[in-house]
């Protein structure tokens, strides 16, 4: 019976919060949950069967259900070896539209019987007010998302979405890849190799740095298998597949098991360290994240002095052997590959080309963001006008003029002693513009510095350079951490910028599908919408991190108030 | 013997110790990597930096006719070149502000403290007379022998630090060579620089001018590196020299980037001349594309570049203005409903806020202009909401609105009025009367001889007017094509009556007791709601502009194609598709930061002040006015203006849903005459501007709810 009035209070207790407090001279404490008893019956019955009063009541369950299957709505279709389900999609919009009014019904007629506006007006008007623009909003949502919308374009475009079209080309009709499904067909040399070989430490580098954050190992390692289960899912459902689904799996599950690896010797050391030795970790895994961004960079387009010592190791470049290749001869080895040609950046597309843009934002806009704010605070002129010129040029125009800048202008500049290429100098200027911002943060963590700090320093004898780097900087990063993350956010989420200019990204080639893919012209909403939940996806788990990081380093402040 | 072995042994003892593999690696091997790094990068910049001054300085005058392209006088090349080698001294050296306020005070030894800098801009005279008139240096060597051996020269000057000592008097006359090397090498660089900028021709450098440059930096960088690791000066010299050291590790990047840029304006290649230009006749000349903007027409074809810009810049402002004013509202509300006790709403805000805080703008923009595009009806299908007051199409939104505008304006004066003589009503006798006593005070206080009462009704009613004014004059500004000197006589009216309310704010005349009680409350509400009654009254009173379909438009009573059919000119409110877009995605978008901002703000408060506030029994609003709202600003205003900020710029994503906003004119512009530089320097002045006003604003306004120290 008290596990039962616990029930009974704490939801009488939820409701109070959500439509307010009774306000009826008729309810009392004994009739309290029987009242609520009678809203949620009276609330059902509007729900399911609503349709009754015409014009009078939104529709319930059953015509929704019937009205959705009127308008053409599909079927989801789980097919595997071992289930065979056909979901209606009418039905579920029917159930999700009539929870949503069920719940709104409810909302209203628990206010109405007990009266809660008069006794608390302002909560039962929110609450009213709220549930009904769930009610619309969700009801739109699910119409679009299961009724309406043709959500094959994403499905069947979805290898080009994310690694853009010469490496979708390539998985799909290359030989010499295990990917590559007809034989017939095949063209050119597989250089999605070098994907894999960027995965392997990038997982390595994840794992290792959640290893060194002492939490249960469970909850990093749940979520992060699901990620990968659902990336292997993606890979492998049947339904529009033009490559060898074992080739991702099997390397999605070597990469699982790798970070397995890392994160369990990451953890275990911590565990066993002192602090200092803790962090000397966690500095050498920035390191490794650095190294790593730098790598991924050459291991796609190789400079020509690997390419030679990869000659010299033995190996021969596999575009001469092409036509060996392709007749399934040869098959060249991890040597050749090296020295043969690599992917050009101008040849990249998709999400990885988001990836690397936002993380060579992130990763030399830190460096270069280090140098300007210190070159700031400094008392030589020389050192502090140049750099306040530029932070203060480059932070009047906005992103998309600077990167009109660098695709048109820089070269000018900087072909007579790089020539380089549309993408590396987006990197660059995306490395400048986040440089600046972080300067402008860290310039406000560098004030914050106690001048104690540095004049010990001083009387320990370290020179001026030791003491930025061991004691300002560290100081001042972990003040600011999270504004410099909500930067590197900023950063993320300007990657979609990059369409203007014309370079493929997960953007440009979401929005173009309607267009390019002439099997679904005309789709033009579902591309955008998957586009807007996948950079939210990223976005919104950096949030979280930077949320992470706050209460990590105790800097989340508690205080009061309540508006009226 | 045992010297040799002692000289040795010293030097093997100042080589860097190994005691480890990492030893070893920064000890060895990233020096000699970053020596010959260094010896690459000089040379290959150094290399480009000579090639390219050698085509400016050759004068190739054939029949009169200059035929290098390229070609710079030889005064222009020295001043630009000259001068920025000149501020690069001086701006090691670091004396300039001592001596110019010297030279303000009239302390004319001050020359002698700041002797190095004199003697710098005396040198720079000197050579720029001798390279200009005295002597003809040849192109190929002579000139970028002299201008980068100048260069280095300095570089050395700045290095050795003792240029002031040697100019001093006393050290002339008891100088003695073997005792102080630095003078030496001071002097002797001079001298060197001169003998051999004139027997150039005679001697090996002259074939291979970078290499020698090249060396010369790098003994001068490999031996300061040393020395200063040794740390053993005045941490003053030493930071000093730090900076020299890094003028001349940059100066051929520096170097390179001046005459790269220089040579780009005189470019053989006509395209890339055209595009480092920076002349702007270009835009006195007609624009030949079509764009749409509100409320200022221009004509393709026909009106100048200047005032498409013009239309460009009031498109951005009017998107940028309206979507602030409307991220604002919505962003406190949310804010403040994701601190309510309603659990229901306050997860509903969070949903918002988390929702649109972490979508890209781009994608929203481009998402709501499809989802517009393709959900809103056709033209044709007459679509009106409201029995006719709002015609929805997928070309935009009609709204019913009033027929004459002037009467709009005298419905808010009289409401404007109407809050000035409540004020009058409320106003009591300060506790302090602060009287002008300077004449720059009087000119602030212009009605302080009328008396506590009279004065600020004066000064609200100043404001009032001047608020009409430049609404009056800011209307021909925007909507035709001239006007701009009476806007900003306007405008500086309107700035004067502002500074005069502030003032007489600030000295305290404006004690106000508001009655906060229930019935006070009611009588107030009621006196707004009357009010706005009348002003609504006043604004309608010469009729409501219905947006007219038209389907006949020769009115002969047929109807006709339906591809011609329209909203009539002149009828309704127009909102294009565009605009509705940028608004709405702008809004959205920003209004999540905003109450994020809000929200921070208000919790930032000391829970201690609510509940004292509560406990003295002050109702909602007493709260909020007195309590809440005068702390949480303080920390919101700052924020807030970084945000408005933002908004600005990221009004340049209209390129995205096709709103002739700034950059979008721009961008077109470059595309058609390819004067990129000049356009370029035209954008970023805009965009300054644009964020030098709001800052300016919201900076007055940070100092007026500051003004309390708490």
């Amino acid at each position: 019976m008290s596990s039962m009035g616990l029930d009974k209070d704490s939801f009488l207790e939820l409701e109070e919060s959500i439509a307010g407090k009774p306000g009826g001279r008729w309810v009392t404490p004994s009739n309290n949950i029987q009242l609520s008893l009678l809203a949620i019956t009276l609330a059902l019955a509007c729900g399911i069967f609503g349709g009754m009063w015409e014009g009078f009541l939104p529709n319930g369950f059953f015509e929704l259900a019937a009205k959705a299957e009127t308008e053409g709505a599909g079927s989801m279709i789980i097919s595997t070896s071992f289930i065979d389900l056909s979901i209606p999609q009418s039905q579920i919009h029917g159930a999700i539209s009539a929870a949503v009014i069920v719940f709104a019904w409810w909302v209203t007629l628990t206010a109405l019987i007990k009266w809660t506006p008069g006794k608390t007006r302002t909560t039962a008007m929110l609450g009213i007010v709220t549930a009904w623009i769930i009610v619309v909003v969700v009801r739109g949502l699910s119409d679009f998302v299961l009724v309406e919308a043709d959500w094959a374009v994403v499905w069947a475009n979805r290898v080009l979405l994310v690694v853009g079209q010469q490496m979708t080309e390539q998985m799909t009709q290359a030989p010499g890849s295990e990917s590559c499904i007809d034989v017939s067909n095949c063209y050119g040399v597989n250089q999605n190799w070098r994907l894999w070989w960027i995965l392997y430490p990038t997982f390595a580098i994840f794992a290792a740095a959640y290893g060194t954050v002492a939490e249960k190992p469970w909850r990093f390692l749940v979520p992060f298998t699901l990620v990968i289960f659902v990336l292997m899912v993606v890979s492998w459902v049947p339904s529009e597949i033009n490559f060898h689904s074992e080739v991702p799996i099997t390397n999605l599950t070597k990469a699982m098991l790798l970070s397995y690896l890392v994160y369990g010797a990451s953890y275990y050391y911590c565990s066993i360290s002192e602090e200092y030795k803790a962090n000397r970790l966690r500095t050498y895994i920035a390191l490794g994240a650095v190294f790593t961004f730098f790598f991924a960079i050459m291991i796609m387009n190789p400079p020509e002095f690997v390419k030679d010592l990869a000659i010299l190791a033995g190996g021969e470049p596999a575009q001469g052997m092409r036509e060996a290749i392709i007749a399934g001869d040869v098959v060249p080895s991890t040597l050749d590959k090296l020295a043969g040609d690599g992917i050009e950046a101008s040849q990249w597309g998709g999400l990885f080309v988001n990836l690397i843009v936002a993380t060579a934002g992130c990763v030399l806009g830190f460096g270069i963001g280090v140098i300007l704010a210190f070159g700031r605070q400094s008392d030589q002129p020389f050192f502090s006008v140049p750099s306040v010129a530029l932070i203060e040029l480059v932070r009047s125009g906005p992103l998309i003029c600077w990167l009109w800048f660098a695709v048109f202008l820089m070269p000018d500049l900087m072909d007579p002693f790089y020539n380089a290429e549309d993408i590396m100098r987006m990197l660059l200027m995306f490395g400048i513009f986040g440089g600046c911002y972080i300067a402008e943060v860290l310039r406000g963590g560098l004030q914050a510095v106690d001048s104690g700090q540095k004049e010990a320093a001083l009387a320990l004898g370290l020179s001026p350079f030791q003491t930025k780097m061991t004691v300002e900087l560290p100081n001042a990063v972990r003040t600011t951490l999270p504004s410099i993350v909500s930067v590197f956010i900023g950063l993320w989420k300007d990657t979609t910028l990059l369409f203007i200019i014309n370079i493929l990204d997960f953007f440009k080639l979401a929005k173009d599908l309607p267009a390019t893919d002439l099997r679904f012209l005309g789709n033009f909403l579902e591309p955008l919408y998957v586009t807007a939940i996948v950079f939210w996806v990223f976005a919104f788990y950096l949030s979280r991190v930077s949320m992470g990081i706050e209460k990590n380093l105790g800097l989340v402040r508690e205080g009061g108030g309540e508006a009226a | 013997m045992v010297f040799e072995r002692a000289v040795a042994r010293r030097l093997v003892n100042s080589l860097p110790r190994v005691n480890s593999p990492r030893d070893f690696l920064t000890g060895y091997v990233v020096p000699v990597l970053g020596i010959y790094l260094f010896w690459l990068y000089c040379n290959k910049f150094l290399e480009m930096s000579i090639g390219y001054l050698s085509t400016m300085a050759r004068d190739i005058t054939i029949a009169g006719t200059q035929m290098n392209t390229s070609y710079y006088p030889m005064e222009r090349l020295a001043l630009i070149v000259g001068g920025v080698i000149l501020i690069c001294f001086l701006l090691v050296q670091n004396e300039m502000p001592t001596l110019f306020r010297g030279l303000r005070r009239r302390e004319w030894n001050i020359i002698s403290e700041c002797s190095s800098s004199v003697f710098a801009i005396l040198c720079f005279a000197l050579s720029y007379f001798v390279v200009t008139s005295a002597l003809e240096l040849t192109p190929g060597a002579q000139v970028p022998f002299f201008f980068f051996g100048g260069a280095i020269v300095a570089g050395v000057l700045l290095l050795q630090d003792n240029l002031d000592e040697i100019l001093s008097l006393s050290y002339i006359r008891s100088f003695n060579p073997r005792e102080n090397l630095g003078a030496v090498i001071s002097v002797g660089s001079i001298i060197v620089l001169a003998i051999l900028t004139l027997q150039i021709s005679f001697t090996p450098i002259s074939q291979d001018i970078p290499f020698y440059l090249s060396a010369v930096i790098l003994i001068t960088v490999l031996y300061w590196g040393w020395r200063l690791s040794q740390e053993g000066m005045k941490p003053a010299v030493q930071s000093k020299r730090t900076a020299a050291l890094g003028y001349v590790v940059f100066l051929p990047f520096i170097m390179y980037l001046l005459l790269r840029v220089l040579y780009l304006q005189h470019d053989p290649d006509p395209v890339m001349q055209n595009r480092w230009m920076v002349k702007f006749d270009f835009m006195d000349k007609v624009n030949t594309f079509k764009i749409n903007p509100w409320p200022m027409l221009v004509e393709a074809n026909s009106d100048a570049r200047w005032l498409f810009l013009k239309a460009a810049i009031i498109n951005s402002a009017r998107v940028t203005l309206l979507s602030i004013v409307l991220c604002v509202i919505l962003g406190t509300i949310v804010g403040v409903t994701r601190l309510s006790s309603n659990k229901l709403a306050s997860t509903m805000a969070t949903v918002y806020v988390e929702i649109f805080r972490n979508l890209p703008l781009a994608v929203l923009l481009f998402l709501i202009a499809t989802q517009y595009g393709i959900q809103a009806p056709l033209f044709i299908e007459e679509r009106f909401l409201f029995g006719g007051a709002v015609f929805y199409s997928n070309q935009g939104i009609w709204f019913v609105t009033v027929a004459s505008y002037q009467r709009l304006v005298m419905g808010l004066v009289a409401l404007a009025l109407l809050r000035a003589g409540l004020r009058h009503m409320d106003r009591i006798e300060p506790r302090f009367i602060v009287t002008p006593n300077t004449p720059f005070e009087h000119l602030r206080r212009p009605f302080s001889s009328l008396g506590w009462r009279l004065e600020a009704l004066a000064a609200d009613i100043l404001l009032i007017v001047a608020a009409v004014v430049f609404i009056d004059y800011l209307v021909p500004f925007v909507s035709t094509h001239g006007g701009g000197t009476e806007a900003a006589g306007a405008m500086a009216l309107l700035v004067y009556a502002l500074s005069v309310t502030s003032k007489v704010d600030d000295d305290g005349m404006n004690s106000l007791q508001i009655d906060d009680s229930e019935s006070g409350l009611r009588k107030r509400f009621t006196i707004w709601v009357a009010a706005f009654a009348v002003a609504a009254g006043i604004a309608v009173s010469k009729g409501l502009s219905w947006p007219l379909y038209l389907k006949d438009w020769d009115g002969d009573g047929t109807i006709d194609a339906p591809g011609s059919w329209d909203i009539a000119e002149g009828t309704g409110f127009e909102i294009t598709p565009f605009f509705l877009a940028m608004m709405l995605g702008l809004t959205l978008f920003t209004a999540s930061t905003v109450a994020e901002i809000v929200r921070g703000s208000i919790q930032a408060l000391p829970r201690g002040q609510v509940e004292a506030a509560i406990s003295l029994a002050l109702n909602p609003f007493q709260r909020l006015r007195l309590v809440i709202l005068p702390q949480a600003l303080r920390s919101m205003v700052p924020l807030m203006n970084n945000q408005f900020m933002n908004v600005w710029k990221n009004s340049s994503l209209a390129v995205i849903v096709a709103y002739s906003d700034i950059f979008y004119v721009v961008l077109v512009m470059m595309n058609n005459v390819g004067k990129l530089i000049p356009l370029f320097i035209l954008l970023l002045i805009t965009y300054q501007a644009g964020s030098l006003a709001i800052s300016l604003v919201m900076n007055w306004y940070n100092t007026r709810v500051t003004s309390v120290k708490i």
